[in-house]
């Protein structure tokens, strides 16, 4: 091969700085011949690293200093050192405490005409007229809350020195969740607590005054082990104050993300829902020790949901049992504090403590408690032993995560086209079963449960490295088991049934079993249409998932009623520019590309392209999904401009975002790649796959279908570039590992002999050539039937292997088959 | 990451001074904590609006853990895309600042190692230029560059010889300071 001018300039390159400088210019001289521009190429390089400045060798960024900041930073010692040490009348006398927006000082009055202490909150980095203009417009409002509980605000100004803060009552206390602690409040103790603080928040809701940072910081319990909440309407007067500039805004911007809800987070109108929120934070940490933030699992932040109070009591459990030394020590002190061990508290927090928290937190307002009383009065409820109106999640969240979990190790994305299983949980559940809501949500908590246990048990335990004795055991087994398992275990409760066989379907699919995929999904359908009806959301996302798991087996037949059914039930539920909608556009497109029809397919999938883009962004990965399959419908469509353009914007979106061995940067190249071999340039094509055929093998295996849509394009590109003993061995590779790894009725095996009979074909290896034809010809006429683009193309190489064979009489045969012409959808 | 011990400082010491089972572990952790904050983060910043070293860090978490739902297969994809990310960021809050006329961050700058904001911008450039024609090159100059590793740690997270990271990274400097020095003075488009 001919070397690159690049690669010669790198080689050159490293050859001459390994020399002294005195001997590389004869060595370059020499090796550059007459090559003036090459040489003055590779010293300008040189020239360039030599000078490079030593800051070049520096990170800019650094992992670990991120890290080390980032541990320090909640505890960094306050900036503000008391310059000030006095404040208007007042003398600071020592500091207290130190928040996100500035150091709290104790202070009091030196002229002795007012002998209560106070506390003094300086605020770092907003403008202080504002602020205080805010403060005077709001000082009303405040005047009226009158609560033991709550803390008084008192006044704001600024320093001489210019500094804004506020001056409150001063109370002399500890954080509650400390207070706890040191009291060893035990479970019940603490909620009878927190419900005091419940009665001080619902106080200022009631004059309409919204707290916005309630953290066991702003909340201390003084000697008589009352509360006391702090800073009532700062947060509003601050927040307010960032409307004059993104700068101010930035820093103004005063709640602590851990205890915050999500909406206050987005920056979204503040209710008292977002109190609610807080509040169940730092109830959580009251009962578990734990931060909210520290304990979330793993979930996307849009189904937000922590983990249960018992079930980080469970994992205590067993950090005490066998955690190391440090671990061992806090969960015995924070069991200690609660004055218990592990297993009690568990039993404990399980059931209605665990549903109250998790009700306080929900990421969406309208599904937590409704007010403030509502929480406190469900936690009166239970500690009364009556029923709580906290109702249990729904299960589907929990076998989506579980999928989540597994992707790990599922890698792989569907072949060419990239198919979409993502059934979105829609949020109208509940709102639609107005009338039998009590029993709707009894069953979903017990199917919830249910299928939280198969799970654990069934299939999780499987996995569990004692039980596989070291050996490692693959998420294929662990689903083969557990489809085993699950046959005849759930009589009588078909919902669970339904669900577990969802998570197994969509598991399967991502392993790239589509058959058995196929299998469970048809199941979930049947007993959800039976149950549930139709139309209900989670009939409808199986539904689509069952049409892409047959098109991806190339069962297209199938697919289409099923695809259609999806996309008309969603169209009338949701409407047309809803992503659940759009997601069943981009599958059925997906299905006539993948059959040909590409006429059809396009107006459906330039449609969900502009959608996506709109409603989703560019960069999101469904958006990216369906841009690389509309670059392949323009190829072929022969729209060659338009194809290499969006397929080049998505590789280029697509290295950037993910990388360049992310599985849709490597498909995007693999597309590119088709690209110039269907356009002969042959020289680019080769290297892009060589290229990608190489990392999908070590990413992916030899045996993954995309590394063998690699090596067939690529032994494709050799053969037409005229190498075709290299073409052939390559295929000789493919035909030995293919068979066996890819389903049946795989339309690329029937593809791919065809193509290699015709390089055998043009070798004059015929008695080859023949069989390799025939068995791609019955085997795509079987599956994509007789009139199919590719079932064709191999008829018109069998002609022209008789052809070159002399068998006129077969040639003639095969030759009248092509006479209806190629399909005309094309 | 609310690590007061430092693990991944210690990982990281123990993957340069050899030990394989410390990759894992750091995975794992790596993992687990970025997820968790990820969850927890996104959206509760204002995405651009401020960035600290904390901000970025956890805007860097989301954008790896949210990416396609496509895991990342090994410490080398979860490094780059890593490293990725929060020079993305970085350099999209630079552009951003500079449209809005607005100064950067203090608590960035200092994340920074000093940089202002045209040698950020400078050196993405230099980066893109090098990511079109030399990819490999690109990712070492990404791991030492935006994640801090040394040599041989780049050459352990690549799973390659110190030789080679040393090659590519010498290459990678060649062609960075070549971009940048072919810049000085231009102003700079947006692109």
């Amino acid at each position: 091969m001919v070397m690159d001018r690049n690669d010669r300039i790198e080689n050159l390159f490293h050859e001459a700085i390994e020399r002294d400088a005195c001997e590389r210019t004869a060595y370059l001289r020499g090796a550059c011949a007459s090559d003036s521009e090459l040489l003055a190429a590779v010293e300008s390089l040189i020239t360039a690293y030599e000078r490079a400045p030593a800051s070049l060798e520096d990170p800019v960024l650094d992992l670990r200093a991120a890290c080390r900041t980032d541990a320090s930073f909640s505890s960094r010692a306050p900036l503000d050192a008391p310059i000030h040490r006095q404040v208007g009348a007042y003398t600071l006398l020592e500091q207290i405490g130190s928040g996100g927006m500035g150091a709290v000082w104790s202070a009091q009055r030196a002229d002795g005409r007012y002998e209560r202490k106070v506390a003094i909150k300086f605020v770092h980095g907003c403008d202080s007229d504002h602020l205080l203009r805010r403060f005077r417009l709001e000082q009303r409002t405040l005047g009226s809350l009158e609560h033991p509980y709550i803390a008084r605000l008192l006044d704001a100004g600024t320093t001489d020195l210019g500094a804004p803060y506020f001056m409150m009552e001063y109370v002399d206390g500890a954080r509650i969740d400390r207070y706890c602690d040191e009291a060893r409040l035990g479970i019940e103790q603490r909620l009878r607590l927190f419900r005091r603080v419940c009665e001080a928040v619902a106080h200022a809701h009631g004059k309409l005054v919204v707290h916005r940072d309630l953290k066991p910081g702003n909340i201390l319990v003084d000697k008589d082990g009352s509360p006391k909440l702090l800073d009532f309407g700062i947060a509003k007067i601050m927040d307010d104050d960032g409307q004059n500039g993104d700068q101010t805004r930035a820093t103004s911007r005063a709640f602590t993300p851990e205890y915050a809800s999500p909406e206050q987070a987005r920056g979204e109108p503040v209710t008292t829902a977002s109190d609610v929120f807080s509040l169940g934070a730092v109830l959580y940490e009251l009962l578990t020790g734990q931060r909210l933030r520290r304990a979330a699992v793993d979930v996307a932040p849009s189904e937000f949901e922590p983990t249960k109070p018992s079930t980080v009591m469970s994992h205590l459990l067993a950090t005490s049992a066998k955690g190391d030394d440090e671990g061992k020590a806090i969960a015995a002190s924070l069991l200690a504090a609660r004055g218990g061990h592990a297993e009690s508290l568990r039993r404990r927090l399980t059931g209605d403590v665990d549903m109250i928290v998790l009700k306080a937190l929900r990421a969406e307002p309208q599904r937590r408690y409704s007010s403030v009383e509502q929480f406190s009065d469900d936690i009166r409820r239970h500690l009364e032993h009556l029923p709580i109106i906290a109702r249990p999640d729904t299960w589907r969240y929990r076998g989506r995560k579980f999928v989540r979990r597994n992707r790990a190790l599922v890698a792989g994305t569907a072949i060419g086209f990239v198919g979409l299983l993502a059934t979105t949980i829609g949020t109208s559940i509940g709102r639609a079963q107005a009338l039998s809501a009590r029993r709707e949500a009894e069953r979903q908590a017990s199917i919830a449960e249910a299928v939280n246990q198969f799970l654990n048990k069934d299939l999780l335990a499987s996995a569990d490295p004692k039980k596989s004795l070291g050996r490692e055991v693959t998420v294929r087994e662990v689903l083969d088991n557990a489809s085993k398992a699950i046959e005849g275990k759930f009589p009588g409760e078909p919902l669970v049934e339904a669900a577990v066989r969802m998570t197994l379907g969509e598991t399967y699919y991502g392993l790239g079993d589509f058959e058995r995929a196929a299998g469970h999904v048809q199941r979930v359908v049947k007993i959800r249409e039976t149950e549930l009806g139709p139309t209900h959301p989670t009939t409808m996302g199986p539904m689509n998932a069952l049409g892409e798991m047959y098109r991806a087996q190339g069962l297209y037949g199938k697919a289409e009623p099923w695809l259609l059914r999806a996309l008309e039930l969603r169209r009338e539920k949701y409407g047309d520019e809803h992503p659940e909608t759009l997601n069943s556009l981009h599958n059925l497109a997906g299905l006539y590309q993948t059959q040909g029809r590409h006429q059809k397919a396009a107006p459906l999938l330039e449609r969900t392209v502009k959608l996506r883009r709109q409603l989703q962004g560019e960069e999101h990965p469904d958006t990216i999904a369906c841009t690389v399959n509309l670059g392949l419908l323009y190829q072929n469509l022969c729209r060659f401009d338009e194809a290499e353009r969006l397929t080049r914007q998505t590789l280029e979106l697509s290295t950037r975002l993910n990388g360049p061995e992310h599985p849709t940067t490597l498909l995007c190249t693999n597309n590119l790649a088709f690209m110039y071999l269907t356009q002969k340039r042959y020289a680019e094509a080769e290297k892009l796959l060589t290229e990608s055929l190489e990392t999908r093998r070590r990413v992916l295996g030899e045996t993954h279908v995309q590394t063998l849509i690699s090596t067939h394009n690529l032994a494709r590109t050799l053969g037409e570039s005229g190498r075709l003993e290299d073409a052939a061995s390559l295929f000789e590779e493919f035909m030995r590992i293919a068979p066996s790894a890819l389903p049946p009725r795989h339309d690329l095996l029937g593809v791919a002999k065809g193509v290699y009979g015709d390089f055998l074909t043009r070798l004059g290896r015929y008695d080859e050539a023949e069989r390799e034809l025939l068995e791609g010809y019955n085997s795509l006429r079987e599956s994509q039937g007789p009139k199919d683009g590719r079932t064709l193309k191999v008829v018109q190489s069998l002609v022209e292997l008789y052809d070159a064979w002399g068998r006129s009489v077969q040639a003639g045969e095969y030759r009248a088959m092509l006479k209806g012409g190629p399909p005309t959808d094309l | 990451m609310n690590d007061p011990g430092g693990p991944v400082t210690q990982l990281l010491a123990q993957i340069s001074a050899g030990d394989p089972a410390a990759e894992d572990r750091l995975l794992r952790l790596v993992y687990v904590e970025l997820k968790s904050v990820a969850a927890q983060r996104l959206r509760r910043e204002q995405p651009g609006s401020t960035l600290t070293p904390t901000s970025l860090m956890h805007e860097a978490y989301v954008r790896v853990f949210r990416g396609n739902g496509v895991p990342l297969q090994n410490r080398k994809h979860l490094f780059f895309a890593f490293g990725q990310a929060m020079w993305r960021i970085v350099v999209e809050h630079h552009r951003r600042k500079r449209i809005q006329g607005a100064k950067v961050d203090p608590g960035l700058i200092a994340a920074l190692a000093g940089l202002s904001r045209d040698d950020v911008l400078d050196l993405d450039d230099a980066l893109d230029a090098l990511r079109r024609e030399h990819p490999r090159e690109h990712e070492v100059a990404i791991l030492r560059k935006a994640v801090g590793l040394s040599i041989p740690e780049t050459a352990r997270v690549l799973d390659a010889s110190v030789a080679t990271v040393k090659r590519r990274w010498a290459f990678a400097k060649a062609k960075l300071s070549q971009h940048l020095s072919k810049g000085e003075g231009n102003g700079h488009g947006s692109k």
